[in-house]
């Protein structure tokens, strides 16, 4: 069993990040619910966090991908409570959080 | 350590949480008095402290670089605030409670822009737009009770987070793709080895994501949504600091990273790719602005077009082989975003005058007979539509006049940027067309009985943002050397530092 | 980039993962068929039916509607938590010599706009939960 694992290098990361990266933007066209929206957003976001450390583990430049993905979680984070907080919002003022169906604006 | 030099944006920050603090501990009878003051100051003092001050050099580690480039991004982000915080005061005065974070994030976003300029790698690049953006969000649903500020805000954000998220999935490749974050070594990476598949799809997922906050077609379908459901204050917000910043960012990816590459088939990819995204932001901006009737919609609609022309100068700057010529359309993109800057402020501070009548934005009401219920506020969105459509002696002239000579200046080594100029000639023709429409709405019509009372009490904050508005537009249109020489010398150190 | 990108996958290496597969698939269909196998057949009721057949009758839907403090309280939570996060480069780096006044000093900025930020929650009253 010792030796597979060794065999796992930056495509295999590379492949799983990409994956997510189109799930995620599936996730973002395809979900009608705002908070359906902002998961697809997350999952994005960590695809890219998967590989700024993968880049880093692989790559020449030590510590600088590790260090930006550390950055990216605190940006995700708040980026998640503002969403959070608009589409709470925007239930309160009209039960329906249908992205769909909020187009009160228009022309 | 050089402290001194980021002591612009520390005013702004302590600014900032100095105006939410004050306004906390404020009595409930006197809340929402002081902040306006606070903000004004503080970006008052941090413009000095940019303008007098000059910093030059750089701080934290290299991370951050103080030189003519940065200094005219955060003078533009800081001498703007100051606009901004005059118009939002009267819009402020009728809320019940949120000063102090109003202006909070206000300022914050400016610190945004401010370091956008400065940053020195694709890291800082990132965590500064998303201050910026993240901001952005909560100012554009700002008014938690009104259907639509909630609607715009939901818009902007899921928009703005896609593009946000492409921008970085974009990075993180570039990253991967040349081994290193700093701008100085990317576009020594590109000079030696050329674009790899890698770098070109990050590259382009980058240019994609900014090219969303700037609202260049196809990527454009949030901003009339968002500009028309957002409070008119956080509109001029958006339309005037959000889209420099953006630009300030496009002349830095393409100086670092598509610059190198000219006269190579990858960089005349890139020309095409400028290109089409320039000629189609053109062409949709101002067919869509014609039949629009609500002016907060029109001017979103215009603001797409002159994304286009600002495109227009950035595919000059990426299809040259001349230096010279590059620095020219450097130079045309940076007055172009201070003249539509100082333009929009003013248009939006009319806008903002008037709809505070709460009687909508829409042309043949709100608008019908506009100079006879103030004569000032109807001089000054004269100007102002004059300059947009470049008019001369307005600011929005010399602009435009800079972006045409850069692209010219470009067809001597690459002929089909021609094609390009026409586009932008006809863009102007067609956008003439529907600013004298709005025009002849204030002008030729009388009032309408629904536009609200026969004359418009403009309040003192207005009144003093509207005078620097019509000084800066007539007075740049003239006089616009000086602004020329100063953005020249930061096109300059744009390409000098990388 | 060529090395960078190099695929090294020799599939027989997956062969664990495989056998893995295979048993999860086969210990859970086997307990199905031997459940269903062993299993009395044809007395369905209401009462056999229920989730606790022997406990108390569940009562109300389980999507209940939570009150919004617990979500405030949630994202200042998440908040608050994720900037922790970086104190641990700042661990990392602070035996670098000749730079620890420059850390502590820097550390103490970031602190304090943290606790600027925890000031300004608190004062507004929302982990106040007596308040009504």
């Amino acid at each position: 069993m010792t030796g597979f694992l060794e065999h796992i290098g930056l495509m295999h990361f590379l492949t799983v990040g990409a994956v997510l990266f189109c799930a995620g933007i599936v996730t973002v066209l395809a979900r009608r619910n705002a908070v359906g929206v902002l998961i697809g957003l997350e999952l994005v976001l960590n695809a890219a966090n998967l590989n700024l450390v993968a880049f880093d583990r692989f790559g020449p430049a030590p510590l600088r991908g590790s260090v930006f993905a550390i950055f990216v979680l605190a940006v995700a984070a708040a980026e998640a409570a503002i969403a959070l907080a608009i589409v709470l919002n925007v239930f309160d003022s009209r039960d329906e959080i249908d992205v769909d169906e909020v187009s009160a604006l228009k022309g | 350590m050089n402290l001194h030099l980021i002591l612009p944006e520390i005013v702004v920050v302590a600014g900032g949480m100095l105006a939410v603090a004050v306004d906390l501990l404020a009595p409930a009878s006197r809340k929402g008095r002081a902040a306006p003051w606070v903000a004004g100051l503080a970006l008052l003092a941090a413009t000095l402290l940019v303008v007098l001050g000059r910093p030059e050099g750089t701080s934290f580690f290299g991370h951050h670089r103080s030189d003519a480039f940065s200094r005219f991004v955060r003078a533009v982000a800081t001498g703007g605030g100051v606009l901004l915080v005059l118009i939002s005061a009267p819009y402020t005065r009728r809320m019940d409670r949120g000063h102090g974070e109003f202006y909070g994030l206000l300022l914050f976003a400016l610190v945004g822009v401010m370091l956008v300029g400065a940053v020195t790698d694709l890291m800082g690049l990132f965590v500064c737009l998303e201050l910026l953006t993240i901001t952005s969000y909560v100012l554009a649903a700002f008014k938690r009770t009104d259907v639509r500020s909630a609607e715009a805000g939901l818009k902007y954000l899921v928009v703005g987070a896609v593009s946000s998220a492409f921008l970085l999935f974009g990075v993180a490749t570039v990253y991967g793709a040349a081994g290193s974050v700093e701008f100085a070594s990317l576009s020594a990476h590109v000079v030696g080895k050329g674009f790899s598949p890698l770098l070109a799809l990050g590259t382009g997922m980058m240019l994609v994501g900014l090219f969303f906050k700037v609202s260049a077609v196809p990527f454009h379908v949030w901003a009339p949504d968002v500009y028309q459901g957002a409070p008119t204050p956080v509109t001029a917000f958006l339309s005037s600091v959000s889209k420099s910043a953006g630009f300030v960012l496009l002349l830095r990816v393409a100086s670092v990273l598509v610059v190198p590459a000219a006269g190579t088939a990858s960089g005349d990819a890139w020309v095409s790719f400028f290109g089409v995204a320039a000629s189609l932001t053109l062409l949709y901006g101002n067919l869509a602005a014609i039949p629009q009737k609500d002016v907060k919609r029109l001017l979103a609609y215009s603001s797409i077009g002159h994304a286009g022309y600002m495109l227009l100068g950035l595919a000059a700057l990426v299809a040259t082989a001349d230096p010279t010529v590059r620095v020219d359309a450097a130079t045309a993109v940076l007055v172009y975003v201070f003249a539509y800057y100082v333009t929009t402020t003013t248009a939006f501070t009319v806008v903002a005058v008037v709809s505070a009548q709460g009687k909508g934005h829409r042309a043949e009401t709100a608008y019908a007979g506009l100079h006879r219920r103030s004569p000032l506020l109807a001089f000054a969105m004269l100007l102002a539509l004059l300059s947009l459509a470049g008019v001369p002696p307005m600011a929005g002239l010399i602009g435009k006049f800079l972006v045409f000579w850069s692209v010219v200046g470009a067809a001597q080594s690459h002929p089909s940027v021609v094609v390009l100029g026409l586009v932008g000639a006809l863009g102007v023709v067609l956008s003439l067309y529907y600013y004298l429409l709005l025009i002849r709405e204030m002008y030729a019509k009388d009032p309408s009985p629904e536009g609200g009372p026969a004359t418009i009490r403009v309040p003192a904050a207005a009144r003093v943002s509207v005078a620097i508005g019509i000084a800066a537009l007539v007075g740049l249109g003239i006089y616009w050397a000086p602004v020329y020489d100063v953005a020249r010398g930061a096109a300059e150190a744009l390409f000098a530092s990388r | 980039m060529a090395p960078l990108l190099a695929v090294d996958d020799r599939i027989v290496d997956y062969l664990p993962v495989l056998i893995l597969f295979l048993f999860a698939i086969g210990f859970a269909g086997l307990n199905l068929v031997v459940s269903w196998l062993a299993g009395s057949k044809g007395k369905h009721n209401p009462v056999k039916d229920a989730a606790y057949e022997c406990g108390l009758p569940p009562i109300t839907d389980a999507h209940q509607r939570f009150s919004v403090k617990f979500y405030l309280v949630a994202l200042l939570f998440v908040l608050f938590d994720i900037e922790v996060v970086f104190l641990y480069p700042w661990a990392a780096y602070f035996q670098e010599p000749g730079r620890q006044v420059f850390l502590f000093a820097e550390m103490c900025v970031f602190a304090g706009i943290l606790f600027f930020g925890w000031w300004y929650v608190v004062r507004k009253g929302a982990v106040d939960w007596a308040k009504e």
